[in-house]
């Protein structure tokens, strides 16, 4: 009996387990399944797939499309995403395997558009705003970010005169040159926080590009948006709840292309020797090669990533060495860039951090030395026959140094560190405001503390064993230089959006204070006692204990900018658009009574694609156009220049001893106000077929008023004869163009062009305006020794900048003696022409810039073809004009003896030296290979070799003609020898997710 | 009451130093701040004599070049100069001829520069930097006795001393210009 009860029990006790345990299994779901694409059936391998409201629920596709997810509710709806494909949504219901097939995003990626302030959607721009993404920039083993993007956007120059130098920056100039005297370059904002300095970025952190090419995106900006704004943002982590791991690295090696033929040894002793122009000094060295080399770089990144809905973070760590052509300059830096996002209290505050430090140690290049190593004589050995291990001194010859001595025994370094950082706080005020959240307004506030810091410390020394110093009459020279600054701005903005039917409206206000100081502190001395003190005892020196020799200096200045901004955006139904904004700017650089100035905006667009009347033309899928005004300042100049100041001058004997006078130092402006820009700018955007083939027109005009310059006044009444003043107008006007095809968009195959071009106009105005009336223009780019007090073009009222001014060539008479045509055409001997018998000749600005780039990908491989040109300008052989012919001192071409060696008489300065500057030169070849790994540890590695400026197809016979500055007021035309070689870069890159 | 009123001077604390453009100047020093001591003082007075000193380097070429004792002539490709050396010689007196603005610019600079201290120290009180009377008032004599010399010494010497482009459009802004020019011009 009691056996019987005891089972029993048993019996119900299990079923109450067994019951027990149902519910439980009934509430989870072991789930699984397959991410596809829609079009193709192929899996999508990493697809990111998160339990919604549970981000610690996450897991990433494997290499079929599967994927596990264990315990998840059976109520619980999961998100599936993937990079280029819409995101989807999809309630778990009970099911336990899922097949999801995401669709493609056509719409183009890079959608959202980073505006000043804040950002847009694309659709919804009203202004004219290049947007470039990673896979268009082009691949660097620089550490200047423009040169990613260089040729890539219509209305952009950068121009780098002298690649091969790892410590040069290219010169970036959009839509032309704007002012005389202050800055030229463009705005540089990284992550929102203007004054960004662009040798701080790692190229790989660099996420894309926005530039805000016209007035009324500018304008936002006050009196730094004249040239231009660029804004860069940084790659941040990522939302999958994963942690990604990634290394960057690339070896290149950077070839000088040596285009001067120059006389050699044996050509200079049968043609020149024992003329005047030099002897034959028994040396058979090759100078030019002596002192170049192949300039190897390898640079390393590490990047660690991740983050969820609700904070995200990102850190990277690169190292750096690069070597120049020159034998002497490299730089070698390292750096790192963190960005921690985080929100807290349920979404309603939110913090961001960015840190970048970077240290760098420079061997600065003297460019002298190839032109030095042109000139020399080519008999001259390098080392000294008479005196062993010491090196010919050069006396008496064009080169004013032996250029391998100074790349062996002088030093010339640098060490610079930079520390950027900000932080920003900001706070959702509608949770504290509104009661109830209906999702159609959105209000939050934000205050941002920004702080750039660099410094520089420089050394340079010269041995005693240095002919150059013998020559000096030093035994031995050294100095020291040290400078920071400092910049650090504060930026408080509210930001409000609303939805209201049809009708959204977003409003942005603002205030920001920037403050900047500079200091600095130099030193130097002479006569050292030992040369193992290198440059690090300046006290050592003797011939700072002379009478008369200071030697040193210091040097502070500080600045300071602020303004009160705002900019409201309406737009109905994505149809119609407006946006205006106004910034109410003052600098402390202007004169009392123009400190603050108003720049205000206003822009329209309609996408007319979104009409009813469209709906029927289906190969149409977007179609904008829009316009807009804007004014923009620029107040890049020099600090205290409206100040009445007393400075020093000479020094007098004045009660046995001499003193230092001083006087008024400069005239006074009191007016000295900004540049004035009045910018507009229509543009129609498109995409058709299918998104197939899209683009973007641009037609604009600008005009700059109360330019900023130097301007010649008479003595008396003034006391110096030249005052910083505003006045003068120019105008910039130009179309341009950026179109986007792609053919081929298949499972094996994606084919796609691009091509972009601009036009640029160009007039100097005026030079005068009511209050100061001048001459209508000026002569620059002088010429140099042996030739000097010759100018080469002319900046003229009502005339394009860049002309040419100069003699105009006829021939070359039976003597050897130039002819040219006077001013009635006739022609005489060069030697009668006057100074008026000058005319414009040509023009240094090109006409038309384009570029074009081909991508193609199979399968794995891709290969990506990118062609620069500029076409309509001359460019002045500088070259040709000093060593193309006999007359010259120095070694020359061997042009000399052949095309001119008819030109027997002295040099003349005409337009026989102006040549057609248009070329087409294939600028990247990039062939790359994917490799979707996807083991547990390994996920993708793709390796690269990329070859930079292959061939150039031109007429010029000079240096590479795309190494001609053509930014600035003198475009074409240089009166100096100094250059960079010109190099072919070859690059090998290999990239590893993990 | 406390509260609003706390807020408002902090605000008005805050507007005067958020929009404070004024300048600070470091390695340079304002005209309104420069005389503190004696030797400021002196330094001043002595920025005339500094110039007259130096001003007059173009009279040698301008007197001696032009006539028969001395040339630069062009000795190689050197010394050619845009042809500046020959239009001295050959008397092509045209609105290229060199040294022409350096003169008319530095006898104006110098009585200007004259001006500017007899200014500058009628508004000061010399017993301040220590001076007596009799040697302030003597600094200023001595800076009206120059302003003239500017000019009269180069007429003297010269029938070059002619300028040929006579410029300014402008009247002149220097409120006590007193010069005192020599007949011959």
């Amino acid at each position: 009996m009691k056996k019987r009860v005891q089972k029993l029990l048993f019996c119900v006790f299990l079923v109450i387990l067994a019951m027990g345990s149902l519910p439980a299994a009934a509430q989870a779901v072991n789930l699984k399944g397959t991410v596809v694409d829609s079009r193709t059936e192929e899996p999508l391998i990493g697809a990111s797939v998160v339990v919604s409201k549970n981000g610690s629920q996450a897991t990433v596709s494997d290499i079929d499309g599967n994927f596990t997810l264990d315990g998840v509710a059976k109520n619980a709806v999961i998100k599936v995403s993937y990079i280029g494909y819409k995101s989807a949504e999809i309630p778990v219901d009970g099911r336990s395997d899922l097949r999801i097939a995401l669709t493609e995003d056509s719409e183009l990626l890079g959608e959202v558009v980073v505006i000043g302030y804040g950002t847009m959607d694309k659709k919804e721009l009203t202004s004219a705003i290049s947007h470039i993404g990673e896979k268009d920039f082009l691949k660097v083993s620089s550490i200047d970010p423009s040169m990613m993007i260089q040729g890539k956007v219509p209305g952009v120059s950068i121009t780098n005169t002298g690649a091969g130098d790892p410590n040069n920056q290219a010169s970036i100039q959009i839509r032309g040159v704007s002012s005389r005297s202050a800055g030229l370059g463009p705005l540089i904002v990284i992550d929102g926080i203007p004054g960004g300095n662009l040798t701080n970025i790692n190229p790989n952190d660099i996420a894309s590009f926005d530039i805000l090419k016209d007035g009324a995106a500018a304008a936002i900006y006050g009196t730094r948006g004249s040239n231009g704004v660029i804004l860069i943002t940084t790659k941040k982590g990522q939302r999958d709840g994963v942690v990604h791991v990634g290394y960057n690295g690339s070896v290149s090696a950077n070839v000088a292309d040596h285009e001067l033929k120059m006389l050699d040894a044996d050509m200079y002793r049968a043609l020149r020797a024992g003329s005047f122009n030099g002897n034959d000094l028994g040396g058979n060295d090759n100078w030019l090669d002596a002192v170049t080399r192949t300039g190897w770089t390898n640079q390393h990144t590490l990047t660690v990533s991740g983050g969820t809905e609700t904070n995200n973070y990102r850190a990277s760590v690169d190292y750096r060495n690069a070597d120049g052509v020159d034998r002497y300059s490299n730089r070698e830096e390292y750096g790192a860039r963190a960005s921690i996002w985080q929100t807290a209290l349920d979404g309603l505050f939110t913090f961001n951090l960015n840190i970048a430090p970077r240290i760098i140690q420079r061997k600065v290049a003297s460019w002298d030395v190839f032109r030095n190593a042109l000139e020399i004589n080519p008999t001259t050995p390098i080392m000294d026959e008479d005196n062993p291990g010491r090196y010919t001194a050069i006396l008496g010859q064009a080169a004013g140094y032996n250029p391998v001595e100074l790349i062996d025994l002088e030093k010339n370094e640098a060490e610079t560190k930079l520390l950027d950082w900000d932080a920003t706080a900001r706070v959702n005020l509608l949770p504290l405001l509104l009661k109830e959240d209906k999702g159609k307004h959105t209000l939050d506030t934000q205050i941002t503390f920004a702080d750039h810091e660099s410094s520089n410390n420089n050394k340079w020394f010269r041995p005693s064993t240095s002919t150059i110093a013998i020559a000096n009459g030093y035994e031995g020279e050294a100095s020291r230089s040290y400078s920071k600054t400092s910049q650090r701005i504060v930026e408080w903005l509210a930001n409000y959006g609303g939805h209201f039917g049809g009708h959204n409206l977003k409003a942005m206000l603002g205030y920001s204070y920037q403050y900047t100081v500079s200091e600095s502190l130099n030193a130097e001395n002479k006569d050292f006692a030992n040369d193992g003190l290198g440059a690090d005892n300046l006290g050592n020196g003797q011939y700072a204990n002379e009478e008369g020799h200071i030697n040193m200096g210091s040097f502070k200045e500080d600045s300071k900018l602020i303004a009160f901004f705002g900019r409201v955006s309406y737009d109905f139904k994505g149809k119609y658009l407006l946006t205006a904004s106004l910034r109410h700017e003052g600098s402390s650089k202007f004169g009392k009574k123009h400190k603050w100035g108003d720049f205000p905006a206003v822009s329209a667009g309609w996408r007319i694609s979104s009409e009813d009347f469209m709906k029927d033309l289906t190969w149409l899928n977007d179609l904008k156009i829009r316009a807009d005004y804007g004014e923009t300042g620029n107040q890049d100049f020099a600090n205290y220049r409206s100040l009445s100041t007393m400075s020093g001058a000479g020094y007098v004997y004045y009660q046995g001893k001499w003193i230092q006078v001083w006087g008024p130092g400069k005239n006074v402006n009191a007016d000295l106000k900004w540049e004035k820009a009045k910018n507009w700018n229509v543009g129609l955007d498109f995409a058709m077929f299918d998104n197939k083939f899209s683009g973007s027109l641009n037609y604009y005009s600008r005009r700059q008023s109360d330019l900023l310059g130097d301007y010649n006044v008479p003595v008396p009444p003034y006391l110096h004869n030249s005052t910083f003043v505003n006045v003068g107008t120019m105008r910039n006007s130009g179309f341009e163009f950026d179109l986007h095809y792609q053919p081929i968009a298949t499972r094996d195959w994606d084919y796609s062009i691009d091509f972009i071009g601009a036009t640029c106009s160009n007039k100097f105005v005026s030079f005068s305006n009511g209050k100061y009336v001048g001459q209508d223009y000026y002569d620059d780019v002088w010429t140099g020794d042996p030739y000097p007090m010759h100018t080469l073009q002319r900046i003229q009222a009502g005339e394009r900048v860049g002309n040419f001014f100069m003699l105009k060539y006829a021939g070359i008479d039976d003597d050897g003696n130039f002819v040219v045509y006077n001013k009635k055409g006739e022609m005489i001997p060069a030697a009668e022409a006057r100074d008026d018998d000058r005319q414009i000749v040509g023009n240094g600005l090109p006409k038309f810039t384009a570029s074009m780039t081909h991508n193609l990908r199979w399968r794995n491989w891709d290969l990506s073809v990118f062609f620069r040109g500029a076409f309509g300008y001359d460019i002045f052989n500088t070259q040709d004009f000093y060593y193309g012919t006999q007359s010259f001192t120095g070694n020359v071409l061997q042009k000399a003896y052949t095309k001119n060696a008819k030109i027997k008489g002295p040099q003349v300065v005409s337009d026989y030296y102006l040549e057609k500057g248009d070329y087409v030169k294939l600028d990247m070849v990039s062939l790359g290979y994917t490799w979707n790994v996807n083991a547990r540890f390994l996920k993708k590695l793709r390796v690269n070799f990329t070859a930079k400026n292959l061939a150039t197809f031109t007429r010029y016979s000079g240096l590479d003609p795309a190494s001609v500055q053509v930014n600035g007021l003198n475009p074409g035309a240089t009166g100096s020898r100094t250059y960079y070689p010109n190099c072919r870069q070859f690059i090998l890159g290999l990239q590893i997710d993990f | 009451m406390k509260p609003y009123i706390f807020i408002a001077a902090t605000m008005a604390l805050a507007a005067a130093s958020c929009t404070d453009l004024d300048e600070t100047v470091y390695s340079e020093v304002m005209s309104d701040n420069y005389y503190n001591t004696k030797m400021d003082v002196i330094r001043a007075v002595n920025r005339p004599f500094e110039h007259m000193y130096w001003g007059i380097q173009q009279r040698m070429p301008l007197n001696e070049l032009s006539a028969d004792q001395i040339i630069t002539p062009t000795r190689d490709s050197w010394w050619t100069d845009g042809g500046k050396w020959e239009r001295i010689h050959y008397h092509n007196f045209d609105p290229e001829m060199p040294y022409i603005t350096e003169e008319w610019e530095g006898d104006f600079k110098g009585i200007m520069f004259c001006n500017y201290v007899i200014e500058d120290l009628e508004r000061l009180d010399g017993t301040r930097f220590g001076f007596t009377e009799d040697e302030f008032s003597s600094m200023k004599m001595q800076c009206r006795v120059m302003a003239p010399t500017a000019i009269c010494d180069c007429s003297t010497s010269s029938a070059m001393c002619r300028p040929i482009r006579a410029p300014t459009r402008l009247r002149p802004t220097v409120s006590s210009w007193r010069p005192r020019l020599c007949s011959s011009l």
